[in-house]
């Protein structure tokens, strides 16, 4: 993180010099002559336009950085693109195999987290290497050598196992979200899904190393894997209950205290159920009884959608009744808060007893945002084209999660770089060759939505405007990837493909087996990558491997 | 025997296929009605709470199954949408003459849904399947009024 308190304030100061060269420039300039002034404009053209075009350096890059500064807010801009000539130049494999699985770095790149091998503890480091250069490429180094133990805290109880792809941070990484489970019992015919007989999120205070609250689910499911049951938006935790169908909304107080806001599913106003009950209404049988209140209101909106002014528009009515089977088997999936008022939720028709999580068939998945305001759907899209193509042109809406943070907002994305959107859109016959056709392609895009908490990494060698890599194999979005069969090549993009860095997780003398996986974790500013290949029987780490500068 | 029964199942079809084609050619006012995906005896029904009723603004569904011997008995109506009404309890079961003992071959579903409209406007607390409710209108309209409109806006909006 001091990457970018340096950074913004040599760029401050780097523009204010240059503007004022400019000023005394203009006032000493003779009308007639070619002065000084006109071959140092042409000087800065010149070095504007070798900036843009082979890059040029570092050195080149500082000095720009002096002479021209950058464009406003755009600080952090300028130190990402620096990381095209800082980057992780060595590495080294682990002496010894660390007794953790790594998890990842905290977004704010303070800590990183990793679970004790039988997953019952968690444990807390930071990034700290001994001495200054660090071990030497391609030396044998141990994981004490980098990172220091900062705490480890027993979190969850008697039989429960920490989840160990499920963690995400709260109020600008102070928090720490866990979660573990207990005992999963399969689907039986008639399920909604499997079902744990124990759920719980765990709050831990990352400053302090102590637990200050936990949320339970009884019998029921969460996804926790890659934190896909739950969604965080500035300090309030949604967490989707898939076998009770219902989402819970929590507030994360300044002290580590999960607060209930709300709960939506069969009810969605906090008091709705109170109101039956002093009606003394009977409970009623799930076959014929009233729809809940997510269904209610969401073939509400599907017909309503049909009125016109001049009466029902037949078409969409007809729609309706054709797929009212298939709609009413829709069940919640996954859930995103966007923004501080809206949901997008994932609908699956169920078939016979589990979901088609595969999403084999994306004829029967449903997209739809619910306003918590007013308690309604404000749009239900079919299928995967249309979300696709919201996705691609307001992918910085759905990645809202990650806050006012400059850092992360600088993070390139299709729809905020046009230089890389265009790119793309060249590459799309690429992309559509290795995913086979556009229909999956678009399933791909989808298959991210809605997206999860900390689900892609803001490191800038993640960052496709600057490095070009293959996606297959490391990707800013997390989770296991197979294992390359060499090294993963960094190309910077613009300065003629030049390879900068590459990314070997595989120790030479170790063989793998095909079905191992590897587990990255890029440090969100610092050129600091962590490879470890999981057994793909034990899911115990194999090699563990350090790139660093 | 089983050719009578085909025979009866094969008519009250061709009736309830003449009545789909009648409701969806000339749809009733704020509401519609068809089969759910392929079978003819299970349809679905939506209804527009009606305007000047407490029920407006709200989306009512409601499961019509017909009977094989369609249209010699009456069709079966069921809400699946909560209502606030002393017709309607809360299985949804309805509480209307038509469907009852007045039924007569001659009427159709576009005609009971109908019904079903003019009694959500003018509700019969004579005849009622929640008593509380009944009593409830007959002393203090203004009161029922104003929980049945709580109740759509909280178990029926769309």
């Amino acid at each position: 993180m001091e990457h970018r308190g340096q950074g913004r304030a040599s760029t401050s100061k780097g523009g204010g010099s240059g503007s004022g060269g400019t000023a005394s420039g203009e006032a000493e300039e003779p009308a007639n002559n070619v002065s000084f002034w006109e071959r140092n404009r042409a000087g800065r053209r010149r070095l504007l336009a070798e900036d843009r075009g082979s890059g040029g350096g570092i050195l080149r890059k500082l000095m720009r950085r002096e002479c021209i500064g950058c464009k406003p807010s755009a600080s952090a801009n300028a130190i990402r693109t620096m990381c095209v000539d800082v980057f992780p130049s060595k590495s080294c494999v682990a002496s010894k195999l660390p007794d953790l699985h790594v998890r990842g770095f905290t977004p704010d790149g303070r800590h990183l987290v990793c679970f004790s091998l039988n997953l019952r503890r968690l444990l807390v480091h930071r990034y700290q290497r001994e001495g200054k250069k660090g071990p030497e490429h391609g030396a044998k180094a141990t994981f004490d050598q980098f990172f220091r133990p900062v705490f480890d805290l027993e979190v969850c109880g008697e039989g429960e196992q920490l989840c160990k792809s499920f963690s995400a941070c709260v109020h600008g990484g102070r928090f720490l979200l866990v979660a573990s489970s207990a005992k999963c019992s399969p689907a039986r015919g008639g399920d909604r899904s499997p079902a744990y007989e124990r759920v719980a999120i765990h709050v831990v205070d990352l400053e302090h190393g102590v637990k200050t609250d936990e949320v339970v689910f009884e019998k029921d499911f969460v996804w926790l894997t890659q934190n896909q049951g739950i969604s965080i938006h500035e300090n309030v935790l949604s967490v989707l209950s898939v076998r009770n169908q219902e989402i819970r909304l929590f507030h994360v107080s300044a002290i580590g205290r999960l607060v209930k806001l709300r709960t939506i599913g069969d009810f969605v106003n906090e008091d709705d159920e109170d109101v039956l009950a002093s009606m003394g209404a009977g409970d009623p049988t799930p076959q014929t009884g009233p729809f809940s209140a997510i269904q209610q209101r969401l073939l509400g909106h599907l017909v309503t959608r049909a009125v016109t002014p001049r009466g029902w528009d037949q078409e969409l009515i007809k729609e309706f009744l054709f797929k009212y089977r298939e709609l009413r088997r829709l069940e919640m999936v996954r859930a995103q808060l966007l923004g501080g008022d809206h949901l997008l939720i994932r609908f699956e028709a169920k078939d016979r007893g589990g979901y088609d999580f595969a999403g084999a068939a994306s004829g029967s998945r449903y997209h739809a945002v619910f306003c918590l305001e007013t308690n309604s759907f404000c749009c239900v899209v079919k299928g995967d084209e249309e979300i696709a193509r919201l996705y691609r042109h307001a992918a910085d809406f759905f990645r809202a999660e990650q806050g006012d943070d400059l850092w992360h907002r600088m993070a390139s994305t299709y729809m905020n770089d046009a230089w890389l959107r265009d790119t793309l859109e060249r590459q799309r016959g690429r992309y559509q060759k290795i995913y086979g056709s556009e229909a999956e392609l678009l399933k791909q895009v989808c298959s991210v939505l809605p997206l999860t908490p900390h689900a892609f990494s803001s490191s800038p060698y993640l960052d496709s405007r600057l490095y070009q890599f293959d996606e297959r194999y490391i990707s800013s979005s997390q989770g296991p990837r197979p294992v390359p069969e060499g090294a993963v090549k960094f190309l910077a993009r613009g300065e003629g493909g030049v390879t900068r860095f590459r990314i070997d997780p595989g120790d030479d003398e170790d063989e793998q087996e095909t079905h191992d996986y590897v587990l990255y974790a890029f440090h969100p500013s610092y050129p600091l990558v962590v490879s470890s290949i999981c057994d793909s029987a034990s899911h115990l780490p194999k090699c563990v491997k350090f790139f660093y500068r | 025997m089983s050719g009578s029964s085909g025979k009866t199942v094969s008519s009250s079809a061709k009736r309830i296929q003449k009545e789909l084609a009648e409701i969806s050619l000339d749809p009733p006012n704020d509401c519609t009605a068809g089969p759910k995906g392929d079978n003819l005896y299970e349809w679905v029904s939506t209804i527009l709470g009606p305007p000047d009723s407490p029920y407006e603004g709200g989306v009512f569904f409601l499961d019509i199954t017909f009977p094989s011997d369609y249209p010699f008995k009456p069709p079966k109506l069921r809400f699946r949408t909560r209502i606030y009404h002393c017709n309607v309890n809360s299985q949804g079961e309805i509480c209307l003459d038509v469907l009852k003992d007045n039924w007569s071959p001659a009427l159709t579903i576009s005609k009971v849904l109908l019904s079903v409209v003019s009694l959500m406007t003018d509700p019969n607390p004579q005849d009622p399947l929640v008593g509380k409710i009944a009593q409830q209108l007959l002393e203090d309209k203004e009161e029922h009024d104003k929980t049945a409109k709580e109740w759509t806006k909280r178990y029926a909006q769309g």
